[in-house]
This record gives structure tokens, C-alpha cells and sequence, in this order.
């Protein structure tokens, strides 16, 4: 068996969606801390890492998704440790970024246990502005308080969002849950008020509805341009429209809260795009722009 | 075209314009009509085949939750405490001693190479009274050969000496190896922490071959055994080669049952994923169907990983565990609702139930589709608010009857208590709701079966002869709809399916004594063939 002479180190982030474990990855990497790291993330939606930031690193992104019905990662993760052992040039350190829902002591057992790894640090990332409304959930507060309780280190970000006694009272439970854990306390910036401040570029007043039918199959990239560049006159857009690909397939597009999804489709009754938005010059130039598709 | 009508001494239809008859006439593979023969003369000239005719015909039975598993698993050691038959149909007699365990193991021992693992399945040691599976009872069947035996949950293996060695799990210092009075490795190992040294050392994977024609084949000749002609295979990867798999075994024309993938949503980005089954859907075919979408939200009430709701669990730990954030579960209802997909939700406990209707009632708020399907699995501990809720948001169940019998007894004195045992897998009170159901098997979980599965919802009989919930039984009508065209009703292919009705595929399962009408228990009545497009598979 071509096992490395030493143990890979492994580093084991987990915490609660939205809990900052894709911001920590990002802080290792561009930190350059470690060299030849190799990230393993079980997550269910994309990742969201700079691609370009690992490319120049050397470092590698492995995806894990869930394989079992009811043992969570846990399978997944035991087949993909050996697989990586066997690498011709295994990495040289081991970063975990576990799932939303996982405990980590089964993790860091299996961490410590894998033949030709050696778990060096367990963590837990904690969003303080969250951390009441999941501690209040029922279907989430038992793996919330193992994941404060399995670790002895504790990462507690946005902590400026709070007021200074919801600060005491949140770290207070968070203490009381795991009173010997090592603390880090990390602000973050908040969110920019995107709509407050782009609010003078576009008209006021009542908004309007305007209904674009699509008599033909349209190109999805300018759509999605001719949308995107609306973020500040449009409010909602939602519809049904057909590709010109080969396929002619069909796409459900939205646009709410300026963000915009596309997703592909079975549905195929009609072509059409409902948006909402703010009167005025751009927002005819916009629906100008649709009709001309 | 040749119209073949096949007598019978009775025909249930599931067709309520037409219930009964003693004669089904095909053309072209499928249903011309139910009726007398004179009248299906009408049609032109009939061959009469009497082969059927001291039989009873019913529409072939759609098995609507259970998995490729089955076809694989039996490559391994069957040590169940349950009869059970391999899908060659070989009847393995249920172990119910740790002797009779050892007794197998021995005579197995010696089959494959010394130095090669010894691997068996399907061992719950919750049914011995007194002595425990460990190193010891398996060193007595061999301490040089590894010998490996995996737990019915899968979550517990018990390993001999051999393997202890092997794995080195001597010095290692974890949980999950339950060690004796010295401090030494009893042999048992709890979770995968404590597993995945053997797994490494030994370097084998029990789902190993799971979507391989091969394993594709045994199992459609384990469904068609027990009478089923449409099944599905509720959680599959559909990567490049579990589809090739599925299409080139379904490509044979002598393929005894048509198969229903899902995708294992979890797996896969849900942009990618809902591309992935719409691709697929190209290649449907009259005996392979993609479009379900399956989504696996909790564990089992028997391994106290489902979800549940106040009071939790009777004894044990207080609540089990989520294969994936709960805002996950909701983001990709939204997300395969509004690709038009068919979602297919396992839910075993009652939380999880909780968090996937207020997904569907918010998918269905903001993008209204009639006739959506989306259909809960298991269901085994609803709530009669949740099914009102069910019934009102136009969803199905798929009810998880065999858990009666199987594990009644061990939710009544150790995970459920009492009077939620009474209301375990609500087959009555769905039906009283109006809302669609089937019942199912989950294979390998428990065997395939219909009729032992309508059985055990017409019963509600555990092992031990216990009755859950006399309120929540069902005729064995609708235990006999609920595994044809109720079934067929939550795969959406009861245009095609699921009763015996003019222009219908001619999907018909064929039994030594009528259902309905007989006093044998539905377990024990006999599958004598059954056909697929009007084609025997080859029992008769």
C-alpha cells in the first residue's frame, strides 16, 4: 500500500448554514497559510469559492455529496478519505468543511481514525446575528448545541450586527452551552443596502406591469443581461420563455430581490415575461429592449 | 392482430365501471376489455387460452418504493432473522439463535478465497434474548479468515479476530469500538467512525455494484417473483453508468418489470440535478420511465435517526438526525417543483413531515401547478393535522406498512410507545381523507412483496402477534388498490397502469386464489405468473 510516511493533517470547520464556513476557506487560502491543501466540502449547492484565488494557489476542491439515506456524510466521506491517501501526490494538509447539519464528534472520530490522516483542528463557526433564531427552532436546535458542545473551539462571527446586550445574551448561551471552548470573535461587514443606494437611478411612483410575450425563441444570454443591467428599475420578473439551443428548451426566469435565477423547465404552455418595476425612461427602454428579443 | 382472451375464475379489475369478469381479452399488449366472451367476440376473431382459467387475474402490482440494493446485497451472506428469498427465489431461513447464525456462517466459510473477507448482511441481534454477536462467536467459525457482518441498519458490523487484527483496531482509541472487561475490541463496532478501519483494511463497499445490469436483472426477477410488473428504484445516482445500466438493462425485450429511477436529488447541484433527469426523460422508454425526483430528508424510527416531534423517542437518544440542513430540503422543493419534476420526499418521523408540507404549501403558493403528484414517503408517523394538510395540498402518500410487522414490536417497547403505535402507517385515515396512496416494501429494507405488504395493512399484526391500531386497518379492496393503482396513481402512470381497463398495457399478475374472496391470509396466497404488454414472464 503506498501510504504517506506521514500523516496528512486534517482541519475540521463545521458550523451552521450561513455560519461562515465558505468565508473561513476563502480567509486559509488567500492567507496562503497552507501549501498543496486540499479542501473537501459537503455541501448541497454550489460552491462558493474564487476559483481563480485556488487556481493560483495549487489547491485542489473536492465536492462530497450525501450517498447514504440515513447516514448522512459519514459513508461518503470513510470511501473518500482512502481515495485520497491513494493520490500519487497526496496533499499535504486536509481541510473539512463538514455540512450544515453535521455533529462533529462522529467526524473528528473518523478524522482521527483514517489510516494516513491526523486530525489537527476541529472547529465550529457560529453567526451570532442567527444563532437565537436556530437556538428556537426545534428542528434544528439539538444539532445546533452539539456543534457548540462536540468542539473546543469556538468561531463567532458577525457579532457587530448585534446591539451590545443582545451581544451579552447570545455569548452568555453560547457559554453556557460550552463554558471551557476557546472563543475568536469576528465582525463582518453587513450586507450593502444595494436598493437604498442605487435608489436616484431609477423613477418613482406607482409601479407598473408590463406583460412581454415572445413570439419567437430567444437568445438566453441577452435576456439575461437586458435583466441583470434593470436590477435598479425592475422590482420582480418572472416567466416562461424558449431557448434558441438546439433543443428549444424551455426556462423559468426570475428576478426578485435583484437577484436573478434561471432554471430549465418540463413546462412549455407559453413564452412569456411579467415584470415589475418603476416607471420611466429605463423601464421603457427595457421593455423596448424585450419586445425586440 | 391477434386478440388472445385468457379465462380465469375471476377478474378484479380496480376498474369501478367494470369491476369484475371472468375473461380479459389483449390486443397488441395491451387491455381490449373485460367481459363475457361473446361480447369480446365482437371484436373479431379470438384465440381462447385456458391456461389462467382456475386462476385470478388482477392488474400487475406497482411496487412504489424500493431500491436496485436487492439485487446486490444477496452477492453477500444473508443473516436475517426473517425467512427470506434471494432473487432466484431460494428460500434463506430466518436465524433465530446466535447458534443458527454461527451454523451458517460455518458452512459458508470455506466458500471463496482464505484470505479474502467473509461478508454477511442483514443481522439484528434485537431478537436474541441472552447471548451477544461478538469476536468470540465468530472466531469459533474461523479466527484466519476475516469474517465481517453488517447489522440490518448498517450502521453496526460485527468482525472476528482475524479482522480486528487486520484493521489494527487494537490500538486505536475510538467510541465506536466497544470494548470487553481487559480493554480489547469485543468485536462489535458502532458507527462509521469505528467501521471505517475495516472498510479500509479489507477494502470492499457494501453498495458496491448497486447499478450494474447485473444487479438490475436480479432484482426485477426478485419483483417479478412476488407479482410485481412495475418497480422502482427510489434512490439512484443517475451518473453516466447507472444510466447506461438502466438503459441497456430495460433494452431487453424479455425484461420482466418496467423500472422507475429516482434521482438522488442530494447528490447533485439542483440546477444540474433538474437537467440531469430531463435529459434522461429522453430516453423513457415502455419499460423505463426517469422523471422523479427523490429527496431524503431523515433516518429511521428503528435506528432512532427520523425526526420527530414532541415527545420524541420512548427510550433511547431524544431525536435523530437530518441528511441535510432543513432550508436545504426547502430550497430544493421550491426548485424541482417549479422544473415540473415529480418530487418523491422520504419522511419517516413527524418533523420531517412538518418541514416538507410547509415546503409544498409555499412551492404551491407561489407557483400553483394542479395535479403535482408530489408524493411523501413512509409517512410511518403522520399526524392526522399533517394529512388534513396532505389532502388539502393535493399531495400522495406512499405508506410504509411492513414496518408493522417488522418492527411493531420494538416501536412499542422501545422507540414509539403505545398510542403512537396505533396510529403507525394511517392507511385508514389517508383513505378516509381522499387522499392517493400505495404501500410499500422499501427492499432491502424488508423483502418485496404486495400482497405481504396489503397483509400487513389489512392486519396491522406485528411478529409477536400483536394488533397496532385496529382503527387504522383497511378492507383488502383497498389494500388490493393501494398496491395497483394507487401505486401507479403516485409514479403518474395510472393512464397506462394499475387496473385492467380498455387500452391499458396488458400488465396483469396472476394468483392460485382470489384475494378478495378466500379465506387465506394475503400473504399466503400464491404469484403464479404474471405478464407484462400481455406477455407472460414466464412463471405459468
Amino acid at each position: 500500500m503506498s501510504t504517506s510516511i506521514l500523516p496528512i493533517p486534517a482541519t475540521l470547520l463545521c458550523g451552521f448554514l450561513g455560519s461562515g464556513k465558505t468565508t473561513r476557506i476563502n480567509t486559509l487560502i488567500a492567507s496562503g497559510e497552507l501549501t498543496n491543501a486540499l479542501f473537501l466540502v459537503n455541501d448541497f449547492g454550489r460552491i462558493n469559492i474564487d476559483a481563480e484565488l485556488i487556481e493560483s494557489q495549487e489547491d485542489h476542491i473536492l465536492r462530497l455529496t450525501n450517498g447514504c439515506a440515513c447516514c448522512g456524510i459519514a459513508g461518503n466521506l470513510s470511501a473518500q478519505l482512502r481515495d485520497i491517501r491513494r493520490w500519487p501526490t497526496p496533499p499535504s494538509h486536509l481541510v473539512f468543511e463538514a455540512s450544515g447539519i453535521a455533529r462533529p464528534r462522529p467526524l473528528m472520530q473518523l478524522l482521527d481514525a483514517a489510516h494516513g490522516f491526523r486530525l489537527e483542528h476541529a472547529e465550529t463557526l457560529i453567526d451570532a446575528s442567527a444563532f437565537t433564531r436556530h437556538y428556537t427552532d426545534a428542528a434544528v436546535k439539538d444539532i445546533v448545541v452539539d456543534q457548540i458542545r462536540e468542539v473546543a473551539q469556538l468561531r463567532i462571527n458577525r457579532i457587530n450586527w448585534l446591539t451590545e446586550a443582545q451581544r451579552e445574551q447570545v455569548l452568555q448561551s453560547i457559554a453556557a452551552l460550552n463554558p471551557t471552548a476557546g472563543r475568536t470573535l469576528e465582525k463582518a461587514e453587513k450586507p450593502a443596502a444595494t436598493s437604498q443606494a442605487s435608489s436616484k437611478a431609477r423613477g418613482s411612483g406607482p409601479l407598473v406591469t408590463e406583460s412581454v410575450e415572445f413570439a419567437n425563441v430567444i437568445d438566453l444570454a441577452t435576456l439575461e443581461a437586458l435583466l441583470s443591467e434593470a436590477t435598479t428599475t425592475l422590482v420582480r420578473a418572472k416567466g416562461l420563455v424558449q431557448a434558441n439551443d438546439h433543443a428549444g428548451s424551455y426556462h423559468v426566469i426570475q428576478l426578485a430581490g435583484g437577484r436573478l435565477t434561471r432554471t430549465a423547465t418540463r413546462a412549455h404552455q407559453s413564452r412569456a415575461l411579467v415584470v415589475i418595476g418603476y416607471p420611466g425612461k429605463d423601464m421603457d427602454r427595457l421593455i423596448a429592449s424585450l419586445r425586440a428579443l | 392482430m391477434t386478440i388472445t382472451a385468457y379465462t380465469a375464475k375471476a377478474i378484479h379489475t380496480m376498474n369501478p365501471s367494470q369491476p369484475v369478469g371472468q375473461c380479459v381479452a389483449i390486443r397488441d399488449g395491451r387491455i381490449l376489455g373485460v367481459g363475457p366472451i361473446d361480447e369480446i367476440r365482437r371484436f373479431g376473431e379470438v384465440v381462447v387460452d385456458d391456461r389462467y382459467a382456475d386462476k385470478v387475474l388482477v392488474p400487475g402490482f406497482v411496487e412504489g418504493h424500493s431500491h436496485a440494493l436487492e439485487g446486490s446485497v444477496w452477492s453477500h451472506l444473508y443473516l436475517g432473522y426473517f425467512d427470506r428469498r434471494d432473487p432466484e427465489g431460494k428460500l434463506w431461513e430466518g436465524l433465530k439463535t446466535p447458534e443458527a447464525v454461527q451454523q451458517r456462517l460455518a458452512a459458508h466459510v470455506d466458500q471463496g478465497a482464505a484470505d479474502s473477507p467473509l461478508i454477511a448482511w442483514g443481522l439484528d441481534p434485537v431478537y436474541f434474548d441472552a447471548a451477544p454477536i461478538d469476536r468470540w462467536l465468530l472466531d469459533a467459525v474461523s479466527d484466519t479468515r476475516p469474517i465481517v457482518v453488517i447489522h440490518a441498519s448498517l450502521h453496526v458490523m460485527f468482525v472476528n479476530s482475524a479482522t480486528i487484527a487486520l484493521a489494527g483496531l487494537v490500538d486505536m482509541d475510538l467510541e465506536g469500538i466497544v470494548r470487553d472487561d481487559q480493554g480489547q475490541p469485543s468485536g462489535v463496532l458502532e458507527e462509521f467512525a469505528a467501521m471505517h478501519p475495516v472498510f479500509d483494511a479489507l477494502d470492499f463497499d457494501i453498495f458496491e455494484g448497486v447499478s450494474d445490469t447485473r444487479a438490475l436483472n436480479r432484482y426485477a426477477q426478485a419483483a417479478r417473483r412476488e407479482g410485481v410488473t412495475t418497480i422502482t428504484d427510489l434512490l439512484n445516482p443517475m451518473s453516466d453508468a447507472a444510466i447506461a445500466a438502466l438503459r441497456e438493462a430495460t433494452a431487453a425485450k424479455d425484461f420482466p418489470v418496467r423500472l422507475v429511477p429516482a434521482l438522488n436529488a442530494l447528490a447533485w447541484d439542483p440546477q444540474m440535478g433538474s437537467e440531469r433527469v430531463q435529459q434522461a426523460i429522453d430516453y423513457n422508454h415502455e419499460r423505463l420511465q426517469f422523471g422523479l425526483v427523490k429527496l431524503v430528508t431523515d433516518g429511521a424510527i428503528q435506528n432512532f435517526t427520523a425526526r420527530l416531534q414532541w415527545p420524541g423517542y420512548l427510550t433511547g437518544q431524544e431525536n435523530g438526525v437530518w441528511n441535510a440542513p432543513p432550508q436545504t430540503f426547502h430550497d430544493m422543493v421550491q426548485h424541482y417543483h417549479q422544473t415540473g419534476l415529480h418530487l418523491h420526499v422520504h419522511t419517516n418521523g413527524d418533523e420531517a413531515v412538518s418541514i416538507i408540507l410547509d415546503a409544498l404549501d409555499e412551492a404551491l403558493t407561489m407557483w400553483p401547478r394542479p395535479d403535482h403528484r408530489h408524493t411523501l414517503q413512509h409517512v410511518q408517523l403522520i399526524r392526522q393535522d399533517q394529512l388534513k394538510r396532505v389532502a388539502r395540498l393535493g399531495a400522495c402518500l406512499n405508506i410504509f406498512a411492513n414496518h408493522i410487522y417488522y418492527w411493531g414490536d420494538v416501536h412499542l417497547s422501545k422507540t414509539l410507545g403505545f398510542d403512537r403505535c396505533q396510529r403507525l402507517e394511517p392507511t385508514a385515515s389517508a383513505d378516509r381523507m381522499g387522499i392517493v396512496f400505495g404501500i410499500h416494501c422499501d427492499a432491502p429494507v424488508t423483502p418485496i412483496s404486495p400482497l405481504f405488504t396489503a397483509w400487513c395493512a389489512t392486519t396491522r399484526e406485528t411478529a409477536s402477534g400483536v394488533t397496532l391500531g385496529e382503527a387504522e386497518k383497511i378492507s383488502r379492496a383497498r389494500a388490493l388498490e393501494a398496491i395497483t393503482l394507487g401505486a401507479a396513481y403516485t409514479l403518474r402512470m395510472d393512464d397506462r397502469i394499475g387496473s385492467l381497463e380498455p387500452g391499458k398495457l396488458a400488465d396483469i399478475t396472476v394468483l392460485d386464489e382470489d384475494p378478495l374472496d378466500s379465506t387465506t391470509s394475503l400473504k399466503d396466497i400464491g404469484v403464479f405468473d404474471t405478464l407484462l404488454s400481455g406477455r407472460s414472464t414466464g412463471g405459468g
